[in-house]
């Protein structure tokens, strides 16, 4: 039963709530209305015997005046009394009617209790002449019976009839004191017409009267004070007294005197009685009118009734349905509230005044939706990385709240060990020897390290996004470009090189290479990369293959030149054959001689290309021995000497014994001097020192005058594959590796070399070598 | 053969120089030979030659700067362009520049002869049906 009215909806909760009290006050209603219903029910009953009783006493005065006019004409048989007593028939008869015509069970055969059914018998024998007393008797007996049914019976304690009581009762009395009057005035009519049985009639008459004084006593006491007014006046001032006067000086002489005529007294004491008549009829009147007054009184009360019951059903049910209406817009707006909440909604509105459990609910879900409101808050905040938020737990029970707090402080440490494991990738970048870059996801650069700044020696922010594009040779970039995007479109691996621009201004050539990066998550987030600089790598390379092209050419040239002369010998040998035409002896010995000389110079690049070879496997074995430097510097001059037109001059100022190669000493000496030669086509003076500027050391310098070398070479000569470059000097035959293989050669031997010269005012190749321990 | 064909060898290396004037002029060609681009363009002006020999690489101008030079100008475009040269790939550059036959060095003797009888003759039959 609980779980059924539980489950039960809102609204028929209500309804049944007040339906109780409904039903109450609607039983209640009706048995008010019913009881009203009932009052005027019996009020209407009261006013219909009253109208009853009226149309009675209609009869009885309809009766009486037909007693006078027949009581009249039976004593008489005059015309007068015979036309008024036929004017009365019909009147009378009409009265019978109307009483006939009340359905009443308690009128039921009252004509035939009255003796009224034989009515027309009666006024067959009066008009017939039947004597007065018969008239008198029947009527008299007729109206007696009338009384006796006057339908209203007054009880005193009856509430509707108690304000007419008095007059109903009063209105009876008035009527038989009517009656009785009419018989003792028509009795000394009798008296008084005839003449006859004075005193006999009125010992006959005096119970009558007395009946008729105790029921003027009655009257006295029960009218009330308006009636016994009126009563009074019609005894003072009306035909009434006259007429009594004369009945009691009658009764108390008991004798007749002479101061009425019988008709006369006829006439006086009609009026008289029918001042007593008026009087029952006034009162009838008022009681009918009183009567009607309560039962509209009665009427309103029970249309009142029935309109109080319609308003309290309307006004109860209204009262329900508007609260039930409260009740479910209240509930609904927190329910509306409540599911915004629940789908994570938050700064939901909640307006509730009520001061009751539904208020209190309401104040309960405004608070959950504030906690909501800032744990979201407190979460974004801690989301947006400051853990120093001011928040709470809102009590030891509160689980999300602890959950948040432990969130902010595991959020806290891992964001601090990602900072950290950060801050030594930067370090492990910065610190590293290369240049290492990175770029989102639209090729936009947004990281390089301290290794690139320091490169290119500017700020970040110019590098990034698209800046450190400014930095790439200008030729380079539209192949770099391609090689890039398509790299990119395939998310590949790539490798390219290209010039970049150093801080100093120089490109150097730098090897970059890029590989795709992905999130833990696999999504794609741009590359990263590194540029390592190989620019002397590069240069080395290049020189290198220069050489080759080279040394090609230069190993050629002889080949060249030899095959040449050869094929032209065997060509003059085979023709010589042929047509044994004279040989020039000429031509032969210039090809001879050519032949030779170009041996020799292939002899000398062959030896050069071993002595590299060797130095590159590290294989160049110096055979030492103690040698006289003076001679070694002689025997090559001499030999030198041989091949050139060049003048070489000795300035010899020491005098030492040297530990050593002899051979290659010699060939580094020879080199200088060949350079020296080659390099100064159009001068002739070539000068060899050797000099001691330290005990422990000694030095050998060539000088000449020729085309000189640009101070910024004056290192690199030594370099391998190093060759100064310019298209003049481009047509000086060699490999350009003599310098080189000198300066090993010296180094192997723990000593310097070097050069000072200007361009276009000669050189002087100096080298020193230490001086033997002995 | 009535009248001497004249060929100008240009070659910055005198010994090759005088090695083709030798071979040339053993085969009835008269030869001069020079080493410098400038005097080559003085000698083409005063003489009449038949046929040029160059090498790749010449001191001063470069040896096919100097023969699309030559190609250029209308009185000397018709002389036929042997160019001669030891480095590798460079054929290509020296036909590109408008010679009319590249010979690699070393080379050989009957060849550089067929091909310079080959490119005189040519010539002097173009000349004599335009003449």
């Amino acid at each position: 039963m609980n779980n059924f009215f539980r489950r039960l909806p809102l609204t028929t909760k209500l309804l049944l709530l007040t339906l109780f009290p409904i039903l109450l006050i609607v039983y209640l209603s009706i048995g008010i209305y019913h009881e009203k219903t009932r009052n005027v029910q019996l009020i209407q009953g009261y006013i219909e015997r009253i109208d009853e009783s009226a149309d009675i006493a209609d009869l009885i005065g309809s009766l009486q005046t037909e007693r006078r006019y027949s009581f009249a004409y039976a004593l008489k048989k005059d015309f007068d009394s015979r036309t008024q007593m036929e004017a009365q028939r019909p009147i009378t008869d009409l009265a019978i009617r109307k009483l006939d015509q009340r359905n009443d069970s308690a009128l039921r055969n009252f004509e035939d209790y009255t003796s009224l059914r034989n009515i027309s018998g009666v006024r067959s024998a009066i008009d017939r002449g039947t004597s007065q007393d018969v008239v008198m008797q029947y009527f008299t007996t007729a109206i007696f019976r009338l009384n006796t049914l006057s339908a209203v019976v007054p009880v005193s304690n009856n509430r509707y009839l108690k304000p007419v009581f008095n007059d109903l009762v009063t209105q009876q009395i008035l009527s038989e004191m009517a009656t009785y009057l009419g018989i003792i005035r028509s009795n000394f009519y009798n008296v008084l017409y005839t003449k006859n049985n004075m005193v006999g009639t009125l010992y006959g008459l005096s119970g009558v009267f007395d009946i008729y004084k105790s029921y003027e006593t009655e009257l006295l006491t029960k009218a009330s004070p308006s009636l016994l007014q009126e009563y009074n006046k019609a005894s003072q001032n009306t035909a009434l007294r006259p007429t009594m006067r004369y009945i009691i000086k009658t009764f108390q002489k008991l004798h007749f005197d002479s101061l009425y005529d019988a008709e006369t007294w006829w006439k006086i004491s009609a009026d008289g009685t029918d001042q007593l008549k008026n009087l029952q009829q006034g009162l009838l009147r008022r009681v009918k009118a009183s009567m009607n007054v309560i039962y509209n009184k009665e009427v309103l009360g029970k249309q009142s009734t029935l309109a109080f019951l319609v308003i309290a059903v309307v006004v109860v049910f209204g009262i329900m349905l508007y609260t039930t209406q409260v009740i479910t817009q209240m509930l609904s707006g927190l329910n509306e509230a409540a599911q915004k909440i629940a789908r994570g909604i938050t700064g939901v509105p909640i307006n509730n005044v009520s001061h009751d459990v539904i208020g209190s609910l309401g104040q309960s879900i405004a608070k959950i939706d504030t906690h909501n409101k800032q744990l979201a808050d407190a979460a974004d905040a801690i989301g947006k990385g400051n853990f120093n938020v001011p928040f709470e737990p809102r009590s030891e029970v509160d689980v999300l709240g602890s959950a948040i707090i432990r969130m902010k402080d595991n959020l806290r440490r891992f964001t601090m060990e990602i900072e950290k494991s950060k801050e030594q990738f930067r370090e492990v970048a910065d610190s590293a020897p290369v240049m290492i870059w990175m770029t989102d996801e639209n090729k936009q650069c947004n990281f390089v390290n301290k290794g690139w700044l320091r490169f290119t020696g500017r700020k970040k922010e110019e590098e990034l996004g698209y800046g450190w594009i400014e930095g790439m040779h200008p030729d380079d970039y539209a192949r770099c470009s391609e090689v890039f995007e398509d790299a990119f479109t395939h998310r590949r691996e790539y490798s390219l090189e290209y010039r970049f621009r150093r801080e100093d201004g120089q490109y150097r050539w730098v090897r970059e290479t890029g590989i795709p990066r992905y999130s833990a998550e696999g999504t794609f987030e741009g590359y990263i990369g590194s540029c390592i600089d190989v620019h002397e790598t590069k240069m080395h390379e290049q020189r290198k293959d220069d050489f080759i092209r080279m040394a090609s050419h230069e190993l050629k040239t002889p080949v060249t030149s030899i095959k040449g002369y050869v094929q032209l010998l065997l060509s003059m040998f085979r023709d010589y054959d042929l047509s044994k035409e004279n040989i020039s002896s000429q031509t032969i010995q210039t090809s001879l001689s050519t032949i030779d000389k170009q041996i020799i110079k292939l002899n000398r690049l062959m030896s050069e290309l071993l002595d590299l070879s060797r130095i590159d496997s590290d294989k160049l074995e110096l055979k030492m021995q103690n040698f006289d430097l003076n001679d070694l510097v002689k025997e090559t001059v001499d030999d030198v000497k041989q091949t050139t037109r060049h003048e070489i001059l000795i300035n010899n100022r020491a005098d030492c014994r040297l530990f050593g190669d002899k051979d290659r000493i010699g060939q580094v000496l020879l080199n200088l001097l060949t350079n020296a030669i080659k390099y100064s086509p159009k001068t002739n003076s070539i000068e060899v020192n050797v000099y001691q500027p330290s005990p422990h050391i000694i030095s050998i310098s060539v000088k000449d005058h020729g085309i000189g070398i640009d101070k910024k070479d004056h290192e690199k000569i030594f370099e391998r594959f190093y060759r100064v470059e310019g298209k003049t000097e481009q047509t000086y035959p060699g490999f350009g590796i003599g310098l080189f293989i000198a300066s090993e050669i010296v180094s192997r031997h723990n000593g310097t070399i070097s050069v000072e010269s200007e361009k276009s005012k000669g050189s002087t190749f100096t080298f020193t070598l230490p001086v033997a321990a002995n | 053969m009535n009248k001497k064909e004249k060929i100008l060898v240009l070659d910055d290396d005198p010994d090759i120089g005088t090695m083709i004037k030798m071979m040339l002029e053993y085969k009835g060609y008269s030869v001069t030979v020079s080493d410098r681009a400038e005097q080559a363009n003085e000698i083409l002006r005063t003489d009449e030659v038949d046929l040029i020999i160059m090498d790749m690489l010449l001191s001063g101008v470069n040896g096919t700067d100097l023969c699309s030079e030559l190609k250029k100008d209308s009185s000397l475009a018709h002389t036929p362009v042997i160019m001669i040269s030891a480095h590798p790939n460079a054929k290509e550059i020296c036909l590109q520049a408008g010679a009319d036959e590249f010979i690699s060095k070393p080379f050989d003797m009957q060849d550089i002869l067929s091909k310079i009888d080959h490119l005189i003759h040519n010539s002097k039959n173009n000349g004599r049906v335009n003449g």
